[in-house]
């Protein structure tokens, strides 16, 4: 199982961001997880996961909201719009995992 | 609906294939579908303010030198061409820079006291709202709300019962920018005439698509903006009855409006005030300060493009690509189109929501995806989409409109990409 992550902050983020999360948990039902983080603000990371934010670490993120796909950032800043973000994820759950 | 299937909803007498080579904007790939926001211009219109700028630029009124008379005569041909596009007379018309530089004009020139009333719709653009309420505002006047609901009809029986002994003004659109209804302004105009209060008509949607006559339709004011009809930017008209233009003390004042010939009345510098003051002829006791010239020449030629087209067929074929359009987006499942089915009730706009779908992001898909032009959000419509009693329960959609220039091949791509959309959002 994949796992899809999107972090999203009320700053700068995306505001119906829950709407793009439901429609990446329909198109990748029975292959993907979809969870949104939330932060209160853009520097709050009080709210990611430890976990997360270790395999983040080393990574270039420009900003808010970053689509995260089994811990590699896919973008970062903007999403891509939604028929994008779907050949984007696939190709990416194509490419061979990344080792540490 | 397969993709054949023509969209022109009815006979149009208008080939935009011809005339698309006069807008240089279209030459690219993209498909331009927001000209009710700001139309595209065409090269004679970029041609006759080149004219000006780079032949005979001058002030108007000021010089007695060649390039001013000449900046003059073609300043005052302008004039008199946009007057009699939309019927009235030159004394009747002044520049501004837009609709809502126009609106806030009437409303700054419009005498209101405490306890009067203004009529507005819930379909108002901000331009024509906001002027109203600031007015309102610093009178301690009220505001009261026609609301044409979700589909925009307007009820002329409805909307004469918010009509009372304390209404001074109604400011209503012409065409909603939202859902390219159409409100009956004869019919309104008639109601007002009788109770002797004054009618403003937000007309930046209806004046580049349809023939109007301001006379015939018994307004008093008037407002439509030169960027949305073929026209440049930084240019708008207010038109006003010549009883209102004669009698009332205009809202901005400045150079130009005071006739400067005539003699000063005043007695002391002290006393000096507008009850002393001679104000210049009409029109120009309404146009405060150096005019648009450029503009105004600029939408001159864009008055000339239309009429050589004809309003007629400007109007047909762009109502009938939205009516083909609307419909074949009602086909669509999870698809909500705004507005009333009958396709006379609709000047050029479709508007809609895709089930679970953002606006924002089906706009974004159809820019990114498929080049196509359309806007998505609120459309200035705060009071349709937005606050407690909001009309509709989402906070914007997709709008797309038409114009002269978009084919029957565009319409036929957009409801295209819009089928693809829907279903791969499903
Ligand atoms: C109905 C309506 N009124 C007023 C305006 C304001 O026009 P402008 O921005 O040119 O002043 C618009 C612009 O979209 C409009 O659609």
């Amino acid at each position: 199982m994949h796992e899809i992550v999107l972090i999203n902050a009320r700053c700068e983020g995306d505001p119906e961001i829950g709407k793009f999360a439901d429609f990446l948990r329909r198109k990748f039902e029975g292959q993907a997880q979809v969870e949104v983080v939330e932060m209160e603000t853009c520097t709050d990371y009080a709210a990611v996961p430890p976990a997360l934010i270790e395999q983040l670490a080393g990574q270039q993120i420009d900003g808010i909201p970053v689509l995260v796909l089994n811990g590699r950032v896919l973008s970062a800043g903007t999403l891509p719009n939604w028929m994008d973000s779907l050949e984007t994820i696939t190709a990416a759950m194509r490419a061979p995992a990344r080792t540490a | 609906m397969t993709a054949t299937t023509p969209l022109h909803h009815g006979a149009s007498a208008l080939d935009p294939t011809r005339l698309r080579s006069d807008f240089p904007c279209l030459a690219s790939e993209s498909v331009y579908l927001d000209s009710v926001a700001s139309s595209l211009t065409p090269v004679s219109v970029v041609e006759a303010m080149n004219e000006y700028y780079f032949s005979y630029r001058a002030n108007v009124h000021r010089g007695s030198y060649d390039a001013s008379m000449m900046a003059s005569e073609q300043y005052e041909a302008a004039l008199a061409k946009v007057a009699a596009f939309i019927g009235a007379d030159p004394e009747e018309v002044v520049f501004t820079s837009n609709t809502t530089l126009a609106l806030n004009l009437a409303a700054l020139s419009l005498p209101l006291s405490a306890g009067d009333e203004i009529v507005l719709s819930t379909l108002e653009h901000t331009s024509n709202m906001a002027p109203w309420a600031l007015k309102a505002y610093q009178v301690g006047a009220t505001i009261r709300w026609y609301n044409p609901g979700p589909e925009g009809v307007f009820e002329i029986d409805d909307f004469v019962k918010l009509l009372n002994e304390r209404t001074r003004i109604v400011a209503l659109t012409y065409v909603s920018n939202v859902l390219g209804t159409v409100y009956p302004v004869e019919a309104i105009a008639n109601a007002c005439s009788e109770r002797g209060i004054v009618y403003v008509v937000d007309a930046a949607q209806a004046v580049p698509h349809r023939r109007i006559d301001v006379h015939a339709l018994g307004c008093d004011f008037l407002a439509f903006s030169g960027h949305k009809m073929l026209g440049p930017t930084g240019i708008g008209v207010l038109y006003m009855k010549r009883e209102h233009a004669e009698t009332l003390m205009p809202g901005i004042a400045g150079g130009g409006t005071i006739d400067t010939t005539a003699e000063c009345r005043c007695p002391s510098i002290d006393e000096c005030g507008p009850k002393y003051v001679t104000f210049s002829a009409l029109p120009d006791k309404w146009q405060a300060g150096t005019p648009p010239i450029a503009e105004a020449i600029g939408l001159g030629a864009a008055v000339d493009y239309l009429q050589a087209v004809g309003m007629e067929n400007v109007h047909r074929h762009s109502q009938s690509l939205a009516a083909g359009v609307a419909g074949a987006l009602r086909s669509i499942p999870g698809i909500q189109v705004y507005g009333p089915e009958e396709a006379s009730l609709l000047s050029s706009i479709v508007s809609f929501n895709l089930a679970n779908v953002p606006p924002d992001e089906v706009g974004r898909m159809l820019n990114e995806r498929y080049h196509i032009a359309v806007r998505s959000g609120a459309h200035c419509a705060l009071s349709y989409f937005m606050g407690a009693d909001a009309v509709v329960d989402v906070p914007g959609n997709v709008r797309a409109s038409f114009y002269l220039y978009n084919t029957q091949e565009e319409a036929q791509q957009f409801a295209s990409a819009v089928r693809e959309i829907a279903s791969f959002c499903s």
